[in-house]
């Protein structure tokens, strides 16, 4: 953690638990799941559909609808816990600290205001700027992302932009009150390769600019390596394994991860047959005693049934909730060792 | 599927005012299917047993008593009336919520699958029917065609199927692009085929629940046409027949305003019932498939 | 790769325009120029990988080829033998036949009729001596027994969807959903017949055979790819349209189903048409990759000649605006400006040109055509291969 520890965590999450009261049953979405968040940087949380990416994030903002509670844990932004403040704190924190940004931008924006109002709104409201400077300084951040004519495009209704361009004016929204974190939840999954790619490059762009930290939830382990410093994996409601970006990828201590990084068929390696991981992913009702991943382990054994590995420093910053990282490292090693040969 | 059946009965038998639309339900067929027992006919009736019989040669109402519990009305026994009216109101709900949900069903579906001219020719047709006002076109169909029950009930059918239409083709044409509608072309299945086996099933459930909430409402309709004296014959077993003989007592005798209450009260009531039993069964059956209330 | 001379699919100048109708009369005011002459071929038991982004036309492709949108113009080939026919209403097979066959057999010298493209060449035959240039006999042949000839090719041609919760009728049971081709097509005697194939072809999808009794919302995301897959395998076909079938699936799921495909492809010998926005996908299923932009194919070349060094620029650019899982990935970054625009109103010239980095003054005035530069590859661009 040499690195990375210099920096003081902006944001913490502790033993975060999230469960959905539904009428089949409890829905344990988030399962005391921990993470930091420092300053500048930016924490990519990836996993499959229902593994609790996406609550987690609503549960930082407060944002669950009447059927999702936080059950427990802190969320610590400098120095407050989250957790414990009146609503009407909470919606100064919100978009003003904390911005967030979503898959679809066009259910986030509102369809019959105009982009340069609802931008203005959101200044109006928490930097209390009078009118004229708001229209100004909106034009001025739909420049910024890369819109051309801002001048002409502030007046206009989201349904006029093209995805891409409705994702651009979402991020000049939720930067127009220099947040101190973004989160940004799949901002790229609904869109093509190459408008994705100049999303990805100008919130590096505007990262550097701002100086603010990101939390990146994505499915694709592709993006998490070109935008992340640290990872959280998560499956199932719990984190799997946690770690610096580039000690993840070469390092995978958790056996999900690695069958995770096994499945996608990669561009620069030719493949004969694909790893997949087999099963399906576990209903969330139902999720398995033990470690939740054992259903789907080739490592599982009696004691993955029963016993549920908590998350450990199994190497310096590099965190993994498994009980058998060693097998899991001769496997890796008899892997690598026949793709060289 | 069946567990999901199970879910909306439990779901149903949750709520209240389905239970209690349920029993009123339940009664009023009871009463329906009994009413040769509740009120038999009269030897002299037998071959005409919805013929109300008559009961006395004044022309007065008379209140209440122990023959005639519910009164007499120009000469003949509400009560009667009123059980025998139950089969009536069950036969033109029926069969004209059925039918015209058939021609709506029938018409809608082919103008929401096929489209274009088709579609465009027949919902033109449907606004022409919906412009115009019920009660007048009603009336000048009976006009036509002759008064009595079954031309009433020709005329609601005729002015009755455009909603269920418009409601399918809506429903329909979202059902369409389902990627399951392709594929069943995709495999070859015929028009008919995909309408009756993918399109229908899945989006026939709001029609039904429509269906349930118009079958009250229609009598509430064809007793408004009887009371206007266009629907049964003097005499016959109906609740808006009832209603029309109270019409000369309506007000009352001259200072006694509620003097012959039981010539409205008694059919009247049963009529309320009678819709608000639909109307509770309708309103549960769309909370349980209302997807905006379901999660 | 098992591959023959003759293709198994051939596709010519194919063109699909989707009317824009607006205004009380439903006026048609523009068209949605989805896809705009295409031309590609398909070879028995190979996979041809269908590239490129939302809006270029690929899913349209596909569709049209099944016979779900009827194409505005162009010809399909099947095993060499002409379906538009099929594929268009009856109304239009008469003027099709004309205007793609009869009205150029007439105008032909022989010599000129022997240089024409095989497939055309073939009609020629049977036009003059199976029908002695008799041009109402010469429809006839096309319009008699249409049902049976429709449903013909709906047994040889099957599709794959995206959507693993749509495509599955939710009130049918799993059983009827893959069976009603079974029904379609007669091709079982009874229902314990029935039963049975059902139950096999469930099973070779790697699913239990008493799942057919089970209705759709009781099964994940990729068991219910599994179930698509083996309703359109039912009937045997020769060739299966997957449209984005993998796309929907989580990564996990995702792998499963593409080994799946690539053994069934293996035991039935199937032909696939795959198309998917996801180059990685593409680039680990398919022999050949055909890659669109706007309603044109723009490069179609074997897998390993497109990957190790694709020549068109947008090619470039898509593959380089993948991103690789690897940290330490470095790589050169092509990132397009602008958006993809609109199908109502291409871009004069070269669709592309308004976001090439290397185009030039004739890329906005003249349309590349696609034309052979290597042996099995064709790009359509005037600069092909100057940047990668």
């Amino acid at each position: 953690m040499s690195a990375l520890s210099e920096k003081k965590p902006i944001l913490q999450v502790k033993d975060l638990r999230t469960y959905f009261y539904t009428e089949d049953g409890i829905v344990k979405a988030v399962d005391g799941v921990n993470f930091e968040v420092y300053e500048g940087e930016t924490l990519g949380i990836v996993g499959e559909s229902g593994c609790g990416k996406s609550v987690t994030s609503l549960s930082i903002l407060r944002l669950l609808d009447e059927k999702g509670k936080i059950e427990s844990g802190q969320i610590v932004y400098k120095g407050k816990n989250l957790l414990e403040l009146s609503e009407d704190e909470m919606r100064k924190i919100r978009g003003n600290e904390i911005a967030m940004i979503f898959q679809e931008p066009m259910t986030a924006l509102n369809p019959v205001y105009t982009i340069g109002d609802q931008i203005m709104e959101a200044i109006m409201l928490h930097q209390k700027l009078p009118k004229d400077e708001a229209r100004k300084l909106s034009i001025e951040m739909l420049r910024k992302v890369g819109i051309p004519e801002p001048e002409k495009r502030v007046d206009e209704y989201p349904h006029e932009l093209s995805g891409g361009m409705r994702q651009r004016a979402m991020i000049a929204m939720s930067l127009s009150c220099n947040p101190s974190i973004l989160i940004a939840d799949e901002p790229t999954t609904a869109l093509d390769v190459t408008i994705q790619a100049q999303i990805l490059e100008l919130m590096k762009q505007l990262q550097n600019e701002y100086g603010m930290s990101i939390i990146m939830i994505t499915h694709d382990l592709g993006v998490i390596a070109e935008v992340s410093d640290r990872v959280l994996v998560m499956y199932a409601g719990k984190a799997m394994e946690y770690a610096g970006v580039r000690e993840l990828f070469k390092n995978p201590k958790h056996p999900y991860t690695w069958g995770l990084m096994n499945s996608i068929p990669r561009l620069d390696v030719e493949y004969e047959r694909l790893n997949a991981i087999p099963g399906t992913v576990p209903d969330a009702l139902h999720f398995p005693e033990g470690c939740r991943f054992h259903t789907r382990c080739e490592l599982a054994t009696d004691k993955c049934r029963v016993e549920e590995p908590p998350l450990e420093e199994v190497a310096p910053g590099h965190f993994s909730a498994c009980w058998h990282v060693d097998k899991l490292e001769a496997a890796i090693a008899v892997q690598r060792e026949g793709e060289s040969a | 599927m069946e567990k999901e059946y199970k879910r909306m009965l439990k779901k149903f038998f949750r709520n209240p005012s389905g239970v209690l639309g349920l029993a009123l339900l339940f009664f009023f067929i009871f009463v329906a299917i009994f009413a040769p027992v509740i009120a038999p006919p009269q030897p002299s009736n037998k071959y005409e047993p919805y013929m109300m019989p008559i009961v006395t040669w004044s022309p007065d109402p008379q209140p209440p008593s122990k023959e005639h519990p519910f009164g007499v009305s120009e000469r003949r026994d509400i009560f009667y009336g009123v059980v025998w009216g139950t089969r009536t109101a069950f036969r033109i709900g029926l069969i004209v919520t059925g039918v015209s949900t058939l021609i709506g069903l029938f018409i809608g579906s082919i103008s929401a699958y096929y489209g274009g001219w088709i579609d465009e020719i027949l919902m033109r047709i449907t606004d022409i029917f919906l412009s115009i006002p019920f009660l007048i076109a009603a009336i000048v169909l009976t006009t036509l065609l002759g008064t009595g029950l079954d031309k009433v009930m020709i005329a609601m059918i005729v002015f009755g199927w455009m909603g269920t239409a418009r409601l399918i083709r809506g429903n329909i044409l979202q059902a369409k692009e389902e990627q399951y509608v392709l594929a069943a072309k995709a495999i070859g299945v015929s028009t008919p085929g995909i309408i009756v086996k993918h399109l229908l099933p899945n989006t026939i459930f709001p029609v039904l629940i429509q269906a349930s909430m118009r079958m009250g409402s229609l009598v509430i309709t064809a007793a408004i046409l009887s009371f206007l004296g266009l629907g049964a014959p003097q005499g016959y077993s109906d609740w808006g027949a009832i209603l029309n003989y109270a019409r000369n007592w309506m007000l009352g005798a001259h200072g006694e305003a509620l003097k012959y209450w039981y010539t409205i009260v008694f059919p009247g009531t049963a009529m309320v019932l009678f819709v608000l039993a639909w109307n509770l069964i309708g309103d549960t059956l769309r909370d349980i498939f209302d997807p905006r209330l379901r999660i | 790769m098992t591959r023959k001379d003759e293709a198994l699919l051939s596709v010519r100048h194919l063109v699909k325009h989707f009317p824009i109708r607006a205004g009380i009369f439903k006026r048609i005011v523009a068209w949605v120029k989805a896809v705009d002459g295409v031309d590609f071929d398909i070879y028995e038991g190979e996979t041809l990988g269908l590239v490129g982004e939302s809006g270029c036309g690929k899913t349209t492709i596909g569709m049209t080829l099944l016979g779900l949108y009827p194409p505005t113009g162009g010809s399909v080939y099947f095993n060499g033998e002409d379906i538009t026919p099929y594929l268009l209403p009856r109304w239009k097979v008469r003027s099709y036949l004309k205007q793609t066959y009869v009205n150029h057999f007439k105008k032909l010298s022989g010599d000129e009729i022997e240089k024409l493209p095989q497939e055309v060449r073939r009609y020629a035959e049977v036009y003059f001596n199976d029908h002695k240039g008799n041009t109402e006999s010469f429809v006839r042949h096309f319009t008699e027994n249409r049902k049976e000839k429709q449903k013909a090719i709906r047994r040889e041609m099957q599709i794959v969807f995206q959507d693993p919760y749509s495509s599955l009728n939710p009130r049918m049971r799993i059983g009827n959903i893959i069976g009603e081709a079974v029904d379609v097509h007669g091709l079982a005697s009874s229902s314990a017949e029935r039963r049975r194939m059902v139950a096999e072809i469930l099973q070779k999808v790697g699913l239990y055979p008493e799942y057919a009794m089970r209705y759709p919302h009781e099964f994940s995301g990729g068991q219910r790819q599994r179930i698509g897959i083996a309703r359109a395998l039912i009937l045997n076909p020769k060739l299966v349209v997957a449209d984005e079938a993998v796309s929907a699936l989580d990564v996990s799921i995702r792998s499963q189903i593409l080994n799946l495909m690539e053994d069934l492809q293996r035991e039935f010998q199937l032909t696939y048409l795959f198309i998917s926005h996801d180059l990685s996908v593409i680039k680990h299923i398919s022999d050949r990759v055909a890659v669109m932009y706007l309603g044109k194919i723009v490069e179609v070349a074997p897998k390993k000649k497109l990957f190790d060094r694709p020549l068109h620029p947008y090619t470039v650019s898509l593959m380089s605006a993948i991103p690789i899982p690897d940290p330490d990935y470095k790589k050169r970054r092509v990132i397009l400006k602008g958006d993809v625009p609109s199908p109502i109103n291409p871009p004069s010239g070269c669709r592309f040109h308004p976001r090439c980095p290397i185009a030039r003054e004739v890329c906005s005035k003249e349309e590349p055509p696609l034309k052979e530069v290597e042996e099995d590859r064709k790009v359509a661009c005037f600069f092909a291969g100057e940047i990668s």
